[in-house]
């Protein structure tokens, strides 16, 4: 035999170490360098979304409301579905963000606040943690009021932080 | 003392080596019949937010070898991680880890690679479970230290789920996941599977085979299940994980502000330790006791997780779930003009230009009224009806239809019509 066993079983696992590293260079480049897109990704932060008629926003408990924007994504525009809870106060409408804090569920209604169906985090009226592993509040945000329109400026923010950290573009 | 010379290790360490080899068997063999089914899935899947699910769907719906292939990936991703999972337990508490280091460390390597497969797998249906629970799931990568963040982009394609996501899970399920794979076989258990084969010789094959038999048996039994399209903001969605990670899901429960413990120390921790073990000197009865209270600390905690649901509905399945959005969809969108009996009686009614047919009379329904009722539903009719064509897809339409003859349909108007179209009267009841 030409070649003893131990040798091929060498260049064997030499072979295996190349391909290894000749894939992952290229593959790893791409998969960290393109990740954040340049330009604007999805959601910009900046845009002020129209959620209807202010005066349908009726005094009493937080009520869900859903509403659509049109992002840009890449190499296209798009329509999500998004979702936040509303409430009057006197003359203004307070937002309050659905995304639970701690790992990006949608939180619900609880009998008083709000519950996580994921892991059981509870927030009181205000937003503020009262059981379970949520880190921070849930996010407030911004809404005004122009003419008798409502608008919303919608803005996602990393979950599992104590900081409200807004998601980049 | 050497832990090889333990004199009181007999059977059970016979029978753990035994359970090794057999699931290291079963590993191989599902390995081989998901790399199979994957291709097969990977020439119908697009892997596109707006055509994944349909894609999936249209496997399902059209049923024979797509949704036997379908079922069998899904059965088989669940299988190899239990058999991999065991494969190192078992190589654990037996003296093989000590022996065969590299190999025992491959199989520790290889357990993650399936849990890497199984996360990246798990989004591509693009249904209910498959978005939250890659959400949640990667609202979890966002807690490792320093790289969490930069981690989930990556995964991502950006700072939210979007139009990137998927091509990425995809290329990394169906070739970076298999390239690593390959390299693992080529490294470490080339040896194994020779070993294997020259103790195991025709045996193995017959084993090999009644695996194979046993996992298309199983496939073509128990369809893969498909919950309704992904609903990024349904705030009555319940995500729950697969059933081998509740315990790890009830786990996050406890974690109050350290959610680094679960995303970063649990995992370093367990696969250090494993990393490790051959490297020290213990006792098999030790090694039990630590597998043993691994046991009770998974089980504990996914009974826990059961227990806790133990009110949670049964999620309902795509064609379950078309049904109760169509009654849904009546309420909010129709119910108002409409009304909640169908008699056009609803709050709105008044400001209408023209009043809406009430859908309960026999007059309303003749054969073509099914047909009229879809078209008018999608492109809307003036002046007052509003087109639901762009917002619903046809089968939510469909649905919505279906849903009014079922509830406003008088059974009188059914029978002539059925009658009419040559149905025999006898199928009315």
């Amino acid at each position: 035999m030409l070649i003893d066993r131990r040798t091929l079983l060498k260049s064997w696992q030499a072979v295996a170490t190349a391909v290894a590293a000749l894939s992952a260079i290229p593959a790893g480049l791409f998969f960290a360098l393109g990740a954040r897109p340049k330009g604007r990704g999805p959601g910009a932060p900046d845009e002020w979304i129209d959620l209807g008629l202010a005066a349908e926003v009726t005094d009493g408990p937080w009520k869900a409301r859903r509403f659509r924007r049109e992002i840009a994504d890449r190499w296209k525009k798009t329509v999500v579905d998004e979702s936040v809870y509303l409430r009057r106060r006197g003359d203004s409408v307070e937002a309050v963000s659905a995304i639970c804090t701690h790992t990006g569920c949608l939180v619900q209604r609880g009998s008083s606040g709000f519950a996580c169906p994921c892991h059981k985090s509870d927030f009181d009226e205000d937003g503020k943690p009262t059981t379970g592993p949520a880190p921070r509040p849930l996010d407030r945000l911004e809404t005004r009021i122009e003419g008798d329109r409502l608008k919303l400026r919608f803005v996602k923010f990393r979950p599992g932080l104590t900081t409200a950290e807004p998601l980049a573009s | 003392m050497t832990p090889e010379k333990d004199e009181s290790s007999p059977k059970i360490l016979a029978w753990l080596g035994a359970l090794r080899g057999a699931s290291a068997l079963c590993a191989f063999v599902f390995t081989g019949l998901l790399i199979g089914s994957g291709i097969g899935l990977a020439m119908a899947y697009v892997p596109s937010q707006a055509e994944a699910f349909a894609s999936v769907l249209y496997l399902r719906q059209q049923g024979g070898i797509g949704a036997l292939l379908r079922a069998m990936h899904y059965h088989l991703a669940s299988g190899v991680v239990v058999a991999t999972f065991l494969m190192v337990i078992a190589g654990l508490v037996t003296e093989e880890h000590r022996e065969r280091r590299w190999e025992f460390r491959l199989g520790v390597v290889s357990l993650l690679l399936m849990i890497a497969f199984c996360f990246t797998g798990y989004v591509l249906p693009m249904d209910q479970p498959a978005y939250w629970g890659t959400s949640v799931r990667l609202g979890i990568v966002e807690t490792v230290p320093l790289v969490g963040g930069l981690q989930a982009d990556m995964l991502r394609g950006g700072s939210s789920f979007g139009a990137a996501t998927l091509p990425r899970f995809y290329a990394l399920h169906v070739a970076a996941l298999p390239l690593v794979l390959v390299i693992l076989i080529l490294l470490g258990f080339r040896q194994a599977l020779e070993r294997a084969s020259l103790t195991g010789g025709r045996r193995l094959i017959v084993a090999c085979g009644l695996i194979a038999i046993a996992a298309w048996v199983v496939a073509a039994n128990f369809p893969a299940p498909l919950e309704p399209r992904a609903a990024s903001a349904d705030t009555d969605y319940v995500p729950r994980p697969e059933w081998y990670f509740l315990w790890l899901f009830q786990f996050g429960k406890y974690v109050h502000g350290f959610q680094w413990v679960e995303s970063a120390l649990l995992p370093v921790l367990g696969v250090g330790t494993l990393m490790i073990l051959p490297e020290l000197r213990t006792t098999w009865k030790l090694r039990a006791a630590l597998v043993t209270a691994l046991f009770g600390f998974m089980f504990g905690l996914g009974a826990l997780a059961l227990y806790e649901d133990r009110d949670l509905p049964r999620k309902p399945q795509y064609e379950e779930g078309l049904v109760l959005k169509a009654a849904r969809d009546y309420q909010v969108e129709c119910a108002s003009c409409h009304g909640l009996t169908g008699k056009a009686d609803g709050p709105d009614i008044g400001k209408l230009e023209s009043k809406p047919k009430d859908l309960t009379t026999e007059r309303f329904w003749d054969e073509d009224t099914m047909r009229n009722m879809i078209e008018v539903i999608t492109k809307g009719e003036a002046p007052d009806m509003p087109a639901f064509g762009g917002r619903l897809s046809d089968e939510e339409i469909l649905a919505i239809a279906s849903h009014i003859e079922a509830n406003f349909r008088p059974r009188a108007a059914l029978t002539v019509d059925r009658i009419h179209q040559g149905t025999t009267s006898r199928n009315l009841k």
